[in-house]
Order: structure tokens, then sequence, then C-alpha cells
């Protein structure tokens, strides 16, 4: 799992995620890859444009390879115009892992 | 206790029209032939396991009527009781345990005739009350490549759902699903865990592990509003 200093306040990291959300009262799965993550938080970068109705605010599962899978609630905090590009708030980690997620960002900036 | 009603075969247009679940029983005949637990108020001693050997005063389906059992102690013997002590009938059955209160009318050398109101009443036993509810379900594997497959809810609270089982999806106890339910005040997205995949005879029961505090207030006010008869 690289770690690599990003945007202010964030580390790049590139790792395979899916969503799983609602679109039109349906479930709908999304994969892509992280782009950079943040303390409670990370940005995105989808396969294929996101659906209508993924939009700002929308709840959704984020599921993140990080060798081992982790599942975390989160909510869509922006996403932009080509709707590829989504940054999530991370709104309940999987249990024991919120020190693996914000630890390594915690760290990884404090070595930078 | 097996509670397993007789299952429609795949042939018959009934198995099409109805989901294969089975449902406690809704006619006091059913229950010859079960053991059930009694319990007396007043009286400290355990519950005393009864088998039901004749029942009739069959009731209308979704009426209350009174019916009348004789039972037998299903191991050791009845306790000595008089004419017209309560008793608390009581056997698990899909969503709960079912309770039937009734009354001793007759006491035998080594049975009871009871009276008691029927249907019974469910007694559960979770930390969030569940109501009867049909509503779309989509559920997606996690565990491994994502899989989506849409169900449909058999009961539903704050802590978990139990839904119609889907074997196109292959699920095992411990598994992490997510979970995307449409209710009436908009979606709800959760991940929750299979605690039982269930059978042809028994839906799949799923508890939900992450789920915001405010989405369960949600769930919350939908059973309360279920159980109220002002939905569905």
């Amino acid at each position: 799992m690289p770690l690599q200093e990003g945007r202010p306040g964030t580390v790049a990291l590139s790792v395979p995620v899916w969503l799983v959300g609602v679109v039109a009262e349906r479930g709908w799965v999304g994969t892509g890859r992280t782009r950079d993550v943040r303390a409670g938080g990370v940005a995105l970068e989808l396969d294929e444009p996101a659906p209508a109705g993924v939009e700002e605010g929308a709840a959704l599962v984020l599921v993140v390879d990080w060798g081992e899978r982790h599942r975390h609630l989160a909510r869509v905090a922006r996403i932009d115009r080509g709707r590829r590009a989504v940054a999530l708030m991370i709104l309940k980690p999987e249990s024991g892992h919120d020190q693996v997620w914000d630890g390594a960002v915690a760290a990884a900036l404090a070595a930078g | 206790m097996a509670l397993l009603r007789p299952q429609a075969s795949a042939a018959d247009p009934a198995a099409l029209l109805h989901p294969p679940v089975p449902a406690p029983p809704d006619e006091v005949a059913d229950l010859v032939g079960w053991t059930l637990a009694a319990q007396m108020p007043g009286h400290d001693e355990a519950p005393v396991d009864v088998v039901v050997d004749d029942a009739w005063d069959r009731p209308a389906a979704a009426s209350t009527a009174p019916c009348s059992l004789r039972v037998r102690a299903a191991g050791a013997t009845l306790p000595e009781v008089a004419a017209g002590v309560e008793v608390d009938l009581s056997w698990a059955a899909l969503g709960g345990r079912q309770r039937l209160a009734a009354t001793v009318v007759e006491v035998a050398d080594d049975s009871w005739e009871l009276h008691a109101g029927w249907p019974p009443s469910r007694v559960q036993e979770r930390r969030y009350h569940r109501a009867e509810a049909r509503m779309a379900t989509w559920l997606t594997r996690l565990a491994a490549t994502p899989l989506t497959a849409l169900t449909r809810t058999v009961d539903l609270g704050a802590g978990g759902l139990a839904v119609e089982r889907l074997p196109a999806l292959g699920l095992v106890p411990g598994e992490a699903v997510a979970v995307v339910l449409v209710l009436p005040d908009g979606p709800l997205v959760a991940t929750a865990t299979v605690v039982d995949p269930g059978t042809p005879q028994r839906p799949a029961r799923i508890a939900f592990e992450l789920i915001t505090t405010a989405d369960q207030d949600r769930l919350m006010g939908l059973v309360h509003q279920v159980e109220h008869g002002r939905l569905w």
C-alpha cells in the first residue's frame, strides 16, 4: 500500500474501491480507485461516470481494498461535473478500522 | 420443534403467487402434536413442557375467537392445579415466540383442558422491535466480486431484517452484505452481516452492522407506523 504525499492534508493512494448506493430507487454498484485520502475522507475516481441519483449528500457503502477489504458508511461530499471524481466523507468506519484509516494518513503526513 | 407447513410443489401455481416462507400456524388445529411451554403465573416452578393432544373450536381466520386445547405433560407429570388457573402457553415460531393465554377448565389425571383466545400474540425478544413489512430490498455481496440481487423483506427493524431467500447470491453465515432499502421517506444504505442465509422454508436473516443512528431512528418510526396500521 504505497502512501505518498498528495494534495495538502492528504496522502496519495491508489487502491480499488467499490461503492454501493441507490439510484432511481434501485441498488447501484460502482467501481473505481482512490486518488487520495485524508482523515475521515477520501477522493476517488470512478471507472464509469456516476449515474444521476448519486448526488452530494447521498449515503453510500464504501468498500476499500487495502489488501483486505474494509467496509465504511460514507456520504458524497463533492462530485465533479464529469461525475467520475467523487469526494466522500466517512460517516461510520468499519469497527476497528478507523485507526487504520486515520492512523495511516496521520503517520504519512507526519513523516512527510 | 419443526414449524413447517406443507409446501406447495413447484408445479403448483400457488407456489408462484406466494413466497415459500413458512408462517406460524394460523389455525389452532395445527398445534396438535406440538410441544409447548406452559407457565402458570404465580407459580415459581420452571415452565412445564406440554403436548397438545387435541384442539378444537377452530377459529375463523383473522378474527379473535375462543379455542380449546387438551394437553398432557411432555415428560414429567403435570403440576397439580385447580380449574380456573391461568396458563401461558408459548412456542418458537418464525419471527419470534408465540404466546397464548389460556385458562384451565378441566383437570384430569394426566391432562388439562384449556380454553384460550385465538390468535396467539408474538413475544419479541430482540433489542429492536420488528414489524412484518414487504419492501423491495437490494442486497450486495461485499466479500467477493460485487453481486447484487433484488429481494423483499419479510420483517424489519432497527437491528436488522429478514428477507426472502436469495439462492442466486449464495450467501453464507457471517458474510458481509450491503443493504439498500427504499423507505417511504427516502433510501437507506447500510452494511450488514448474514446471520442465516435461509432455506426454502425459512427466510434469510440479516443483522445491521454499520448503520447511522438517524437511519435506525427512521426504521423505528417505520416499525411504529406499520404496527399501528398507518402503512401497508
